[in-house]
């Protein structure tokens, strides 16, 4: 973790939860670590109710972990902040935007509200979605709290969905669970009372949209124990598939993307970050005939052949039953994607011929500078500046190679290395920081033209009541008149450079999606160590020498 | 020391005539010399000569020698003994080093000598003063006045930039010397090297799109028809008349390697029933596509920024008042 990654989650903290206390609580526990509620009182000038009311927000959202202090007894309750969970907040516009590919505007409500409040019931997240609908002028008939369950329904069976259930085992602190597999996908049945209720209230809200009157009214739905949160990792999982496929579809073509698809949706059904369940040939054919592709078993093997040898080998062949058995390794899937994205980097950053220099590096392993500079047939200054400046930003390393131990420059030789997970790290961190930058770009242009932008939502709020009171024309005209051609000029301006920071942002979680992912998955899996060759290279350099 | 031995030697003995036709005995020197033109000895001299005296002897060959006609030589077979060697004068150079004369031009000599052994490796300046045991001033001055006479030529190294080595003017230097096909003028030919970068990913990439377009729905042909063996290019480079010189197989596998260092092209092995120079392999090589278009890191100004790393909240540099933002976001 670097400045950079903290910086920026408390940029998001201070966006999500605007109230200003959450982002002091959660800087202050990141700085000195797991605290219990009285030292927080203690330390930071705030009430008490007000950390309070921050450290419940945030625990629902899991960005503060709380747990027993082990050497009290467990009587005492620590309070830790979680880094990591907190730079999730990055995704959220991916998650949802996923969410409405798939299960369209019910879904996507749905997963918006529960990233909004952390954790929820069924049944109040069910209400709460079609209160949302019915605000934004949905035809009640076709979104009703029925359909809206059934997307929910579909939500939990894909695991995108995860149920936590509560049992207050002790007095002082709640028992939170993530349930076992078995019962993890089962949704609660709503009690009939309960369930009456809803569609009575539902009638009621469409004429007179306030819910304070159902919350009134202690009803048991009988789901009050069983929680339900946004599943990240399956969210992640799905968005590292789209990216796969995407690489396929450029190495190859769009049929081959298609062919991955499918595979992947197939292995859907038992995730694992590692690699996907074997899929065998007969099980592909099947779901490509279903998707409208036109392609015989033939070219379909023709297919899964070309596809063997592509993105980093990452489709294996396991076995031969069922016509062959293929898995998809995630592990190398992602360490491909990873280089793509390192690759395109240095020869945007750098030169095409930084790239050639890295790539011919990672290809044999370790390389002295006057190797690379004939290999690579650039000019040696140039080789030498593009070395540098790479090994600078964290992309290669160097290893140093004394003939004596007294690790004298004559008499040592320097190698030069691709380290993937060390390129990645610094990768990442210019990804945050970038992305910092970006959010501190908005937040200033947003400031600096406040004045103009509240004018301009107040013009906006004018006219649409006007609109909505059926006023005339020329009424709305002169409205829109307060505003100057000047200003209108600057305010589209304003509009068209938010809109790019917006993209360029969104398109930056993919990376740094990606990036994250690569590390955890080669953090769990060791990296199995490559031999290189570089001993022997040195050892030979020195025979060479030595015979001079 | 040899130098000055064969140089006081015949002063030694001057101007001791007598009655014995100079001339003639001259004459019959050459006569000799010519017949071994690796050298005479001065053991075969007293036994072709015996009726002469040595002092005639000396003095003829004295002459001889400032005449230019002969040269004298250590001996290297005999250790202490003298070699008498017709001068070289096809090639006429003889007559230019003579117009110099003197100490100057025996010391010219030599080191010309030397230089001629070495070929068109070239030697070392280090190497001619170990030989010829010169003092470093007057070794340079030599080399100098034989250089402005255009009989021999400092060549520079690729491998050492302050290294030169000295070879006869005619010669065409080894490639170890001046590295091959891509350095002309010990430079290495950047430019040159691009080109044909460029061309052998244009070639790749006809190729790449001509399959395309003939085996749309089949990957497998798509693929195999897209390869290119590394004979093939070189042939079509040759034809296009790119390079003055004509490349051979490896120039062009070296320039291929760059161009799958640079993530364009990938290389595939494969056996071949015929034999050539590789063994019973070839190289075959085709134009890839990328897996992504550009990394989103980089599309926009953050991830191409020279001063990203001076880049902070406050200060000069600040994503506030940022001018690549400025200029990213129309402001």
């Amino acid at each position: 973790m670097t400045t950079h990654h903290i910086r920026l989650a408390f940029d998001l903290i201070t966006d999500l939860f605007p109230d200003g206390t959450s982002s002091q609580v959660a800087s202050y526990l990141n700085r000195k670590g797991p605290l219990p509620f009285a030292l927080l009182v203690r330390d930071l000038n705030i009430p008490a109710v007000n950390i309070a009311r921050s450290l419940a927000t945030l625990a629902i959202h899991d960005i503060i972990e709380c747990y027993g202090d082990l050497r009290a007894g467990a009587k005492r309750i620590l309070y830790a902040f979680n880094l990591k969970r907190a730079l999730y907040i990055l995704h959220y516009s991916k998650c949802i935007h996923c969410a409405r590919q798939l299960y369209g505007f019910d879904g996507e409500l749905i997963i918006e509200e529960l990233l909004l409040n952390g954790k929820q019931r069924m049944s109040t997240l069910l209400v709460k979605v079609y209160e949302r609908l019915i605000q934004a002028g949905k035809d009640p008939a076709v979104h009703s709290l029925q359909s809206i369950k059934e997307s929910f329904r579909l939500l939990v069976s894909t695991q995108f969905l995860q149920r936590i259930s509560m049992k207050e085992t002790k007095s002082n602190m709640p028992d939170i669970a993530e349930e076992t597999p078995t019962n993890l996908t089962q949704i609660p049945e709503l009690t009939q009372e309960g369930w009456k209720h809803l569609i009575a209230s539902q009638q009621e809200e469409s004429h007179e949209p306030s819910a304070k009157k159902f919350k009134s009214t202690k009803i048991i739905f009988g789901d009050e124990k069983i929680f339900w949160k946004v599943n990240f990792q399956r969210f992640f999982a799905y968005l590292r598939d789209q990216e796969l496929i995407q690489a396929f579809t450029n190495r190859i073509d769009q049929n081959a993307g298609e062919i991955i698809r499918g595979i992947l949706r197939l292995a859907e059904v038992k995730p694992n970050p590692e690699r996907t369940i074997p899929v065998s040939f007969i099980e592909i054919a099947k779901t490509i005939s279903t998707t409208g592709l036109q392609m015989n078993e033939e070219s379909l093997q023709k297919y899964i052949n070309v596809i063997i040898g592509d993105v980093n080998n990452c489709f294996i062949k396991t076995g031969d039953q069922g016509k062959g058995t293929y898995i998809i390794d995630f592990q190398k899937a992602l360490s491909g994607l990873t280089k793509g994205h390192i690759q395109s980097f240095l020869k945007e950053r750098f030169g095409s011929n930084a790239l050639r220099i890295y790539n011919m590096l990672q290809e044999r392993g370790c390389l002295s500078q006057k190797q690379i500079e004939d290999m690579a047939m650039i000019n040696a200054k140039e080789a030498q500046q593009y070395v540098y400046s790479m090994f600078i930003d964290g992309m290669l390393t160097l290893e140093e190679l004394s003939k004596a131990t007294d690790f004298n420059p004559t008499r040592t030789f320097y190698f030069f290395r691709v380290n993937l997970y060390n390129g990645v790290l610094s990768l990442l961190d210019h990804s945050y920081k970038t992305m910092s930058n970006l959010m501190q770009r908005h937040q200033f242009e947003r400031e600096r033209h406040r004045k103009l932008i509240d004018k301009r939502d107040k013009v906006d709020a004018i006219i649409h009541s006007l609109r909505e009171q059926n006023a005339e024309e020329d009424q709305i005209k002169e409205v829109e008149d307060i505003l100057s051609p000047m200003e209108k000029e600057q305010i589209q301006k304003l509009d068209a450079a938010f809109r790019k920071i917006d993209l360029a942002q969104l398109q930056l979680t993919e990376t740094i999606l990606l990036l994250e992912m690569y590390l955890s998955i080669s953090n769990s899996t060791a990296p199995v160590q490559k031999k290189t060759g570089g001993r022997a290279a040195a050892e030979k350099l020195l025979e060479t020498m030595s015979h001079r | 020391m040899a130098l000055s031995h064969a140089k006081s030697e015949p002063m030694d003995t001057p101007g001791e005539a007598s009655d014995f036709d100079p001339v003639n005995l001259e004459s019959s020197i050459i006569q000799l010399c010519l017949q071994f033109p690796n050298g005479v000895s001065d053991k075969i001299l007293e036994n072709s000569f015996r009726s002469v005296a040595m002092q005639q002897r000396v003095s003829a060959l004295n002459r001889l020698l400032s005449l230019n006609k002969i040269d004298l030589l250590k001996s290297s077979a005999e250790p202490g003994t003298f070699l008498y060697r017709i001068r070289d004068t096809t090639n006429g150079l003889g007559s230019s080093i003579t117009v110099a004369g003197g100490a100057i031009d025996q010391m010219e000599r030599v080191v010309y000598q030397l230089v001629k052994e070495s070929g068109n490796l070239g030697i070392w300046m280090r190497d001619i003063r170990i030989k010829t045991k010169l003092s470093q001033t007057i070794l340079t001055k030599t080399l100098k006045s034989l250089e402005s006479k255009k009989l021999i030529k400092a060549v520079k190294s690729v491998h050492a930039s302050k290294k030169n080595v000295y070879m006869l003017y005619e010669m065409t230097p080894d490639p170890t010397i001046t590295g091959g096909t891509w350095y002309s003028d010990h430079e290495f030919e950047a430019e040159f090297v691009r080109v044909l970068n460029e061309q052998c990913a244009r070639l790749l990439d006809e190729r790449l799109e001509e399959a395309t377009t003939k085996f749309p729905n089949d990957p497998f042909l798509r693929r195999t028809s897209s390869l290119m063996s590394s004979v093939d290019l070189v042939a079509l480079i040759n034809e296009m008349g790119i390079a003055t010189v004509s490349l051979t197989v490896q120039d062009i596998e070296s320039i291929l390697y760059t161009l799958i260092s640079d993530g364009k092209v990938e290389k595939t092995t494969v056996a071949t029933t015929t034999n050539n120079e590789t063994g019973s392999r070839q190289s075959l090589y085709r134009s890839v596509r990328s897996m992504l278009d550009s990394s989103p890191v980089v599309r926009n100004p953050c991830g191409i920024c020279p001063v990203f790393k001076d880049c902070h909240d406050d200060g000069l540099i600040t994503p506030k008042t940022c001018i690549y933002l400025n200029k990213w976001l129309n402001f």
